[in-house]
Parts: structure tokens; sequence; C-alpha cells
């Protein structure tokens, strides 16, 4: 009768787990998408440098959060998502602004995939 | 890990409802859900072991949570049996008074040829020796031979037979098995006593049995050529 006392434990473990990672995901996540719409914004309004810094914002935040990050995803989305960090960050220091919201608009629709897919819906689980 | 966790409940409902389709033919030893958890365990065991970019939770996570409903489910047919019955199945008559019945042979589906030889497998060579005949939820047959094709036991020939205990392995490889010990109600101190007046070393000795009344045999370790 005990081990059902363990298997309790288990399950409450898991819940737990499942909440604590859409808290470590989520969280930078929602606030690196903020901080990009932010950079886009202030390029379009030719303010390049506040951009850049943004830009610069959302790796730091990035390189923070990776740790924790990848106890729950597939490390190679945590990589993919660095990378297109950095490339958004390059084509603004560059000034090539086209390129810059293309990698921008890429990286927000990771981020948003990641959050997405951590989601406990129909479709995720089917 | 949400997606991991109802992902392993649904698999794990899925296989045992694939494994009682398939039915009894199937199955050796293991009930249903033990085969279903095994299966799984070794399969989901096996992901962040072969892929490292592949977190470790997501492979322990599954693994809890079937341990836990293998767990639960365990208990709750101990406590229904109507649950029991519609995991592990119920055991079923193939064999009555040297008769087979087809019909339950057919829904098990196990031919006479695999029948047969399961039961020359418990030395049973005729079907007619055979009383019942049970195929059992973990998919092995249980048979009640007639009585006159039952072997004898001691009470029935009225043999008077004294209860020496079990024979257990008390030193292996030169090392006391202090459980053994308990099992033939020995004592250290008696055991090493005895050694002392057959002049032996416990170091010496490869394996040693005992009853629960002497000591049985005693095998000594090869010595080493030099």
């Amino acid at each position: 009768m005990k081990r059902i006392y363990f298997a309790i434990v288990f399950l409450i473990f898991t819940v737990f787990s499942a909440f604590l990672e859409l808290y470590i995901v989520f969280n930078p996540a929602k606030e690196s998408i903020s901080l990009i719409e932010q950079a886009t914004d202030l390029c379009k309004k030719d303010k390049k440098q506040e951009a850049i810094e943004l830009c610069y914002e959302v790796s730091d935040l990035w390189d923070k959060s990776n740790p924790k990050i990848n106890m729950f995803i597939q490390h190679e989305k945590t990589v993919e998502i660095s990378s297109d960090i950095k490339e958004m960050t390059f084509c603004l220091e560059h000034d090539k602004d086209f390129e810059f919201m293309l990698a921008a608009e890429k990286l927000k629709e990771d981020l948003i995939t990641i959050m997405d897919n951590e989601l406990p819906h129909i479709s995720n689980i089917l | 890990m949400f997606i991991s966790a109802v992902r392993s409940a649904l698999i794990y409902v899925f296989i045992i409802a694939a494994m009682r389709i398939m039915g009894k033919r199937q199955i050796s030893d293991m009930q249903t859900s033990e085969l279903v958890i095994t299966l799984i365990i070794s399969d989901i065991a096996a992901i962040p072991l072969q892929n490292t970019s592949q977190p470790l939770l997501s492979g322990i996570i599954p693994i809890l949570v079937l341990m836990s409903l293998e767990i639960i489910f365990s208990v709750i047919m101990i406590k229904k049996s109507k649950f029991r019955k519609l995991i592990c199945g119920s055991p079923v008559l193939l064999i009555e008074d040297g008769k087979l019945l087809q019909s339950q042979m057919k829904r098990l589906r196990i031919s006479t040829e695999d029948l047969c030889a399961q039961l020359r497998q418990l030395n049973i060579f005729s079907l007619n020796e055979v009383q019942y005949c049970i195929a059992e939820t973990n998919g092995s047959i249980s048979v009640l031979q007639k009585p006159p094709y039952r072997q004898p036991n001691c009470s029935q020939a009225k043999i008077k037979t004294k209860d020496d205990g079990i024979e257990a392995v008390v030193i292996n490889d030169g090392e006391i098995l202090s459980n053994s010990l308990n099992l033939c109600n020995m004592s250290k101190d008696y055991l090493m006593e005895q050694l002392k007046r057959l002049n032996l070393n416990k170091e010496e000795i490869f394996i040693l049995t005992a009853d629960k009344k002497k000591i049985t045999s005693i095998i000594l370790k090869e010595r080493k050529h030099s």
C-alpha cells in the first residue's frame, strides 16, 4: 500500500514539473517577443542605436535563461533561437533593415512555436 | 511536459487495449499491464539516452507517469475485481473431462497444436489424461489430470515424512550468507564451531549447504596452479 503514496507523489511531481516548464519557457519567450517588437518599431522610426541595444537585451535575456530552458526543451531549438538573435542583431548593426525585419519575424515565430508546442492542446497531444 | 505526460497515459491505455484485443496467445508469463509497462519503459528510456539533445526530463517524466499508473491500476485491481477482469481478463476453461472446448479455443485463437505442445511440456501426452485445462490470465495453462493419472502424494500413500526444512547455500565463495543462516535456524557461532571441528576455514569453502538439522554438503575452492 505504501507504493500508492509514491505513485501519488510521482504524479504531483509530474504536474509540478509541467507547470514549472511553462513558467520557465513562457516568461523569457514572452519578454523576448515584446523586446523584438519594440526593436522593430524603433527600426521603423530610424532609431537604430536604441534598437540595437534592445537586440543585445534580448540576447542577454536568452543567454541567462538558456540553461534552465535546456532542461525542458530540445537543445537544437534553443541553439536555433540563439543563432536567430545573433543574425537579427548583425543585420541591424550592418544597416540591412529588410533582412533585420525578416530575422525578427522568424525569431518571433520560433518563440511562439516553442510556447505553443508546450501547451497541452489536443492538436499537440495527437 | 504536459504532452509527454498525456501521451504516456494515452499510449498506456492504447497498448493495454491492443494487447487485450490480441489475446492471451501474445503474452507469456507477464500480466498484460506489466508487459505494456515493460515495453514502453524500455523504449522511452532509450530516447534521451540515444539523443543527448533531448532533455533527460522528457524521458523521466513519462516513465514516472507510467510507473504511477501501473501502481494505481494494480491497487484498483486488488480492490475492484471487475476492473481486474477488464484489464487482465479472466481464466478460461479449455478442456473439460478430456473434451476440447472448441468455442473457447476459437475465442482465444489457440490451435490444437499449440495446446498439445503446452500439455506435452507439462508431461501430458494424451488429452484423455486431462480433467481440466485452464488458460490463465498471464497466458500460461494450468492442468488438473484425471484421478488415475495423478501422482499420489505422501498423505495419499500414507507415508510419514519429516520436515528437514529447505536446503540453503550458507557459505558462497567464502562469504557467510546471513539470510540463509536464518533460513536454516543456525547461528553463526554454531557454523564456525562446525567448521573448526572439520578443520576448515570459511575462506577455503566455495559452497556450503545446510538444512535445519545439519551441514549437508561442502565444496572446497579449487587451488590455483602456480
